[in-house]
């Protein structure tokens, strides 16, 4: 963990387009949000390794959002239960019930449906909202936190140099 | 656009999802022997022990083998241990998020198998108790009851209120009370010398010739007194004699319900301490009740456990803390909707002392509506050596608001070797041999039991010890019988079944041990008679009801003397009297006629 975080103090310092950044971020809570080892989320994975999204970012993100998953997973199976049973969506979801590639994904869960789509909503607000974070970081904050005790401290570290040589061996920018 | 996309990355995501795949095929056999594992011992309160899983790829399914299931009553003891067992998985529904079990085969089942090391689980150990000492059985108490300890004459007249001793007390206290205002009474009554003096009085008046009218007049008024004296006695003595007559009735009724109290105590006290052969007719219930309650207990233990499932009221809400939660599955509707759970077809092969016994169960679902058929179950037998014939069907259904579970059997020409009905030292009793027939059905229903068996035993052998008298007696009686039935009636709830047991074993029973327990009882009742008649006869002592009557023909005698006097010889005197009167006054009268013409 104390890597991932070092790993992305330096990527949040160095020449990664805060629009990496922010994909990796709301995508890794897309991630946290929805069950795991779901259909869907082997489509972010494809669209993580495909596109150029900041791994880093992705890894952390599901990190730091997974436990605030558990405590919303109540309000996700709730709004799952309301959509699910609207009487409106009923022939849209009976429609889809009878193909198997729908019921592979597990849409007719509550807590998938849910959370996949409050995480579907969160998605873009959350993406330009960690976009302007990064760069209002890099344009205020970063000669300042640099200049900090503790972040030199830890860029003086072994095991912060070992990370990075690691890193560089694997290919540098991501 | 290449700026966006990163082709290697496509590589990096099959090589993701291969590992992924890999070791998730690598660690499933593990994973799912620690879930079996678990939910096991977390659901059975024992261990639950897997020795092996493997994932098979065609068909897609699992195989487990050698599973123990501990006794939590007695833990170097399995319950179950099952050789092998198969499951069929349809993948594509598991993805789905259905476990549909197109077969499953259960092998080389085994009940009560011995185990190498202890089944308790480690967190029971501090819980579970030393297994208490065996009790003796319960007919050996019910027989110990009867024989041995028929109660002492001495102690039960001394424990029970009896009416002799109440009646007793009454009479005393009621002849006290009588003696004692007759004797206040007495105070007032003329004695013997009064009557003589009155005598006197009388022969004083009566005595002599009346010489003149004031003689007379003079005579007659003394007579006046000595009536008006006599009668104020005879009122007293009419008083007096009518006091003793109503004592002597109401002390004589007393006196009769006393005499009747011994037959009345010596009756309550038979029905009171179970000494009327009545008390035998459940022989039959107390020879076979424990064992029945034991196999209806066993059988209802395991139709509770999975009752919950087949009813879709598991508790879903148990999860482990750090688990996300899991939501539910909504079905909509499709041609052949499939529940979450579903084995179309169970195969079980139990290995049993007298062969194999092979059960089918089919559709087994905690969402019995969602196929619209209930689970059912079914024996077959033909590879047991000790069963003719053995055909069993149950059904839970659980489709909707008339939920109930119902199993119908019929057993024939099962081989029956030394079962032990009664395992007490003094009346152990063992059906060596027999051919059972049964039939029976049973039916559950908002937790509630109606059902019947009817068993017929033919080419009987029992053998029986004992060696207190009457259960001597009654192994010679048993040991005759060849043919028997046995009927249990099954009502009640499914938490406390009331077994009602009938056998016509009562009938040979009751007959032997009738004639030791009348003799024996006899001979209780008459020292407790003879104990009560001499309680009767002292209390009777006490109470002289002679002395009254004795006083009462006193008073009768004194009262007739008087009346005697008053009604006949003073009237007649009287009259007399006046005749005389009259006839001097005529005489006098002719005289003087006489003497003036």
């Amino acid at each position: 963990m104390l890597k991932q975080i070092v790993k992305f103090l330096k990527i949040l310092g160095g020449d990664v387009s805060p629009g990496q950044i922010a994909a990796g971020l709301s995508l890794g809570l897309f991630l946290a949000f929805t069950p795991l080892f779901s259909l869907h989320n082997l489509l972010v994975l494809l669209f993580v390794c495909l596109f150029r999204v900041n791994v880093t970012a992705v890894l952390l993100s599901l990190a730091v959002f997974s436990p605030l998953a558990y405590l919303l997973d109540p309000w996700f199976i709730r709004l799952g239960e309301q959509v699910l049973n609207h009487p409106a969506l009923q022939g849209l979801f009976t429609s889809m019930y009878q193909q198997e590639i729908w019921r592979l994904a597990h849409f007719n869960n509550t807590l998938t449906m849910g959370s996949f789509l409050v995480s579907l909503a969160l998605l873009l607000p959350a993406f330009l909202l960690f976009r302007w974070l990064v760069i209002r970081y890099r344009s205020q904050f970063l000669a300042y936190i640099n200049r900090l005790h503790l972040v030199q401290w830890i860029k003086a570290s072994k095991t912060f140099r070992l990370a990075m040589a690691a890193n560089e061996a694997m290919g540098g920018r991501q | 656009m290449s700026k966006l996309i990163r082709w290697p990355g496509l590589i990096a995501f099959v090589v993701i999802v291969a590992l992924l795949s890999g070791f998730a095929w690598l660690l499933a056999d593990d994973l799912v022997k620690k879930g079996i594992e678990k939910t096991g011992t977390s659901m059975v309160g024992a261990r639950v022990d897997v020795a092996d899983v493997t994932l098979s790829l065609q068909p897609v399914g699992f195989i487990i083998h050698g599973m123990d299931i501990a006794n939590p009553d007695q833990p170097m003891r399995n319950s179950i241990s099952i050789e092998r067992i198969s499951l069929q998985v349809n993948l594509l529904r598991a993805l789905m998020g259905q476990w549909i079990i197109d077969e499953a085969d259960v092998s080389g089942l085994r009940f009560d198998t011995p185990r190498s090391s202890s089944g308790i689980v480690a967190e029971q150990k501090a819980d579970k108790k030393p297994e208490e000492d065996k009790q003796p059985s319960f007919i050996s108490q019910q027989l110990a009851g009867i024989t041995g300890n028929l109660p002492d004459s001495k102690t039960v007249l001394e424990r029970e209120t009896l009416l002799v001793e109440q009646r007793s007390e009454t009479l005393q206290s009621t002849y006290r009370e009588k003696v004692a205002s007759w004797e206040s009474l007495q105070q007032q009554l003329p004695n013997q010398e009064k009557v003589s003096d009155y005598e006197q009085r009388l022969q004083a008046i009566l005595g002599g010739k009346i010489k003149t009218l004031a003689d007379y007049r003079e005579r007659e008024a003394a007579l006046k007194q000595l009536k008006k004296d006599i009668r104020a006695d005879q009122d007293t003595l009419e008083q007096a004699r009518d006091h003793l007559s109503e004592s002597q009735k109401v002390l004589g009724e007393q006196v009769r319900q006393l005499q009747k109290a011994p037959g009345q105590d010596i009756e309550r006290i038979t029905q009171k301490y179970g000494l009327d052969s009545g008390g035998l007719a459940n022989m039959s219930a107390l020879l076979f009740g424990d064992q029945a309650g034991n196999y209806l207990s066993k059988g209802l233990q395991w139709y509770d456990m999975a009752r919950p499932f087949l009813a879709g009221k598991a508790d879903d809400k148990k999860q482990p803390e750090k688990q996300r939660q899991k939501g539910r599955f909504i079905h909509f509707a499709e041609k052949q909707p499939l529940p979450d759970i579903l084995v179309r077809r169970l195969t079980v092969s139990a290995v049993l002392e007298s062969g194999r016994l092979e059960a089918g169960l089919y559709d087994i679902t905690h969402q019995q509506s969602v196929i619209n058929r209930p689970t059912t179950m079914k024996l077959l037998s033909e590879t047991l050596d000790n069963v003719d014939r053995l055909d069993f069907n149950a059904v839970f259904d659980y489709r909707g608001s008339d939920d109930h579970s119902k199993a119908e059997w019929l057993l024939g020409g099962l081989a029956v070797r030394d079962y032990k009905v009664s395992g007490g030292n003094d009346f152990p009793l063992t059906l060596a041999a027999a051919s059972m027939d049964m039939q029976g059905s049973l039916r559950i229903a908002a937790g509630k039991l109606d059902g019947r068996a009817e068993s017929v035993f033919s080419n009987a052998d029992f053998t029986a010890g004992g060696d207190s008298g009457l259960a001597r007696i009654m192994a010679d009686a048993i040991e005759t019988v060849n043919r028997f039935t046995l009927d249990v009636d099954l009502q009640g709830k499914l938490k406390n079944p009331d077994i009602a047991i009938r056998s016509d074993l009562d009938r040979v029973l009751q007959s032997a041990v009738e004639k030791q327990l009348d003799a024996r009882v006899a001979v209780f009742k008459a020292d407790v008679e003879a104990k009560l008649e001499a309680q009767v006869s002292e209390a009777l002592a006490k109470a002289d009801l002679g002395e009254l009557a004795a006083s009462e023909e006193d008073v009768q005698q004194k009262i007739g003397r008087l009346d005697e006097m008053l009604e006949q010889k003073l009237d007649d005197y009287e009259e007399q009297q006046k005749q005389e009167a009259e006839d001097k006054a005529k005489d006098e009268v002719k005289k003087r006629l006489k003497e003036l013409f």
